[in-house]
């Protein structure tokens, strides 16, 4: 007779001390409760930089933060922000985080190497023997590692300014809509101050040159009315290319959007509104879609884009 | 499309046959002779984005003469589009036999973005399927010549600058660059595009740099 014990086995092989895994661990969905100041805290232990984790793991936090999950997420919004029409929310408690560490990374790569120059400098006064226990590939690695994830970070920004550059009308439509949502949410601090500062300058400049000698009723920049609008709207219906990864705690029962078919596969519903057709994505595979049927999935981090 | 599309504006600017259906005073000068009114039943050609709006402003009366006008006479559009050449049964005929050897370049260097336009605003559904059926077999070629590029890696960089569209293999050059003629505004952008991407692609896989 065969006893199914994997349950058992699940609950004896998670440690009691473990992370909670069950807690808001969504990549794409910034930890809203929490501050900055205590994921500050609570990222410090977590962090690949320091070698030994100095707290016992009783008082480890529950929210599971790690440079590498962030690494991973942040990976993950880029390639979304990069291939996704429309301007998607800035993570700011992901960017804070990853700023940071950067910040901290710089620091202990001078100390290192002001390590190794002191080193060095010894050596030479002595004798010209090899150092074996000071070799420079970590430092080199540490470096390398840091250009990588500031390209990233670079690469991300540059991104997103560039679709400010495109929908900036559009931006200010959502900016006085108030029922709308919020433009903080959607732009970091520095991308709002360059937000305004250009769309007064491009305002400046169209001002300057054609618009003041236009008649009063035409001079709006923003003029909806007229037989196009001026105001470009991202291409909701841009055809994308998705992966569909699932809910992240991979707790495939719990989803309430999840159903599933007669092969015991999981998928996920949606309807194209103009053709009136239910598509069936299912996990793990790959589908090009439109946009703006995917959206939700996306900014719950169930689908991302390639 | 964009307010600010400069490929949109200049599909725009293409004419359209179009009939008056009012006598309009002043409008002379787009008959090239100002100063006099426009005849009902004058056909001329207007330029799209000038065309669509009058021929779908019917009912809205003019500001100034609105007491003039007749309250029947206001039921009536300005005038009438009729089809351009572009969408006559003529091409329709020739689009429906061969989609790849046509040269849709001298029919209208804005074909597709015009025949997209002139769908929506009559709902031409078998303008639309005749269209998106040309717009996929010419696909097809399009992604054939766009691939097929010298995969020898000497001549990959000779071709980096993508001011020449065309093959550089001779034999090839003949084919594509006739071919290339025959392409839209459109397809010419699509082109471009996984012109590119092949490429690139080729390039990173081929040469280490």
């Amino acid at each position: 007779m065969d006893v199914d014990i994997e349950d058992i086995l699940a609950e004896l092989n998670t440690d009691s001390t473990a992370v909670d895994y069950s807690g808001n661990n969504n990549p794409l969905s910034d930890i809203a409760n929490t501050n900055v100041s205590t994921l500050y805290n609570s990222s410090y232990p977590d962090d690949k930089n320091i070698p030994t984790n100095k707290n016992p793991p009783g008082v480890r936090s529950n929210t599971k933060i790690s440079a590498e999950q962030d690494y991973s997420s942040l990976m993950t919004l880029w390639r979304n922000e990069r291939c996704s029409p429309e301007l998607l929310p800035y993570p700011h408690h992901l960017m804070s985080r990853m700023l940071m560490r950067i910040q901290d990374q710089l620091e202990r790569l001078e100390i290192i190497s002001m390590d190794f120059m002191g080193q060095n400098s010894n050596t030479i006064d002595n004798s010209n023997k090899p150092i074996n226990n000071n070799n420079m590939l970590p430092l080199l690695c540490m470096e390398a590692e840091l250009e990588r994830i500031k390209f990233i970070i670079r690469s991300y920004i540059r991104c997103r300014l560039s679709k400010i550059d495109k929908f900036s009308l559009y931006l200010r439509q959502i900016e006085q809509d108030s029922n709308l949502k919020s433009l903080d949410d959607l732009l970091s601090k520095d991308e709002m101050i360059y937000y305004q500062r250009h769309s007064e300058m491009i305002l400046k400049l169209f001002n300057d040159t054609t618009l003041k000698h236009l008649p009063p009723e035409l001079q709006a920049i923003n003029d909806t009315t007229g037989t196009i609008s001026m105001i470009d709207e991202p291409d909701w219906n841009k055809f994308v290319f998705i992966k569909v990864i699932g809910p992240n705690d991979k707790m495939l029962n719990s989803d309430p959007l999840l159903k599933k078919d007669s092969n015991n596969k999981f998928f996920y519903e949606v309807i194209i509104p103009e053709l009136e057709e239910d598509v069936e994505l299912f996990i793990d595979s790959i589908y090009v879609m439109r946009y703006n049927v995917i959206k939700n999935l996306l900014l719950d981090g169930k689908v991302i884009l390639i | 499309m964009g307010y600010y599309d400069i490929d949109d504006m200049l599909t725009e600017g293409s004419e359209v046959p179009c009939k008056f259906l009012q006598d309009i005073p002043g409008l002379g000068y787009l008959e090239n002779n100002p100063g006099k009114p426009i005849k009902a039943n004058a056909k001329l050609m207007l330029p799209y984005w000038l065309a669509h709006i009058l021929a779908a402003i019917d009912s809205i009366p003019l500001s100034e003469d609105s007491m003039a006008v007749d309250e029947e006479e206001e039921a009536v559009p300005f005038l009438e589009m009729s089809t351009p050449e572009s969408f006559s049964q003529r091409v329709i005929n020739a689009i429906k036999t061969d989609p790849k050897s046509l040269d849709l370049h001298s029919i209208n260097p804005h074909f597709y973005e015009l025949a997209i336009k002139w769908c929506a605003i009559y709902s031409a559904k078998d303008l639309a399927k005749v269209v998106s059926d040309l717009l996929l077999q010419r696909s097809q070629d399009i992604n054939n010549f766009a691939y097929s590029m010298s995969t020898t890696n000497k001549n990959i960089d000779s071709i980096g600058s993508m001011s020449n569209n065309t093959d550089i293999k001779p034999h090839n050059l003949l084919a594509s660059s006739s071919f290339l003629m025959t392409l839209d505004e459109l397809e010419k952008q699509i082109y471009r595009t996984s012109h590119e991407s092949y490429k690139d692609s080729k390039r990173w896989m081929f040469q280490n740099k």
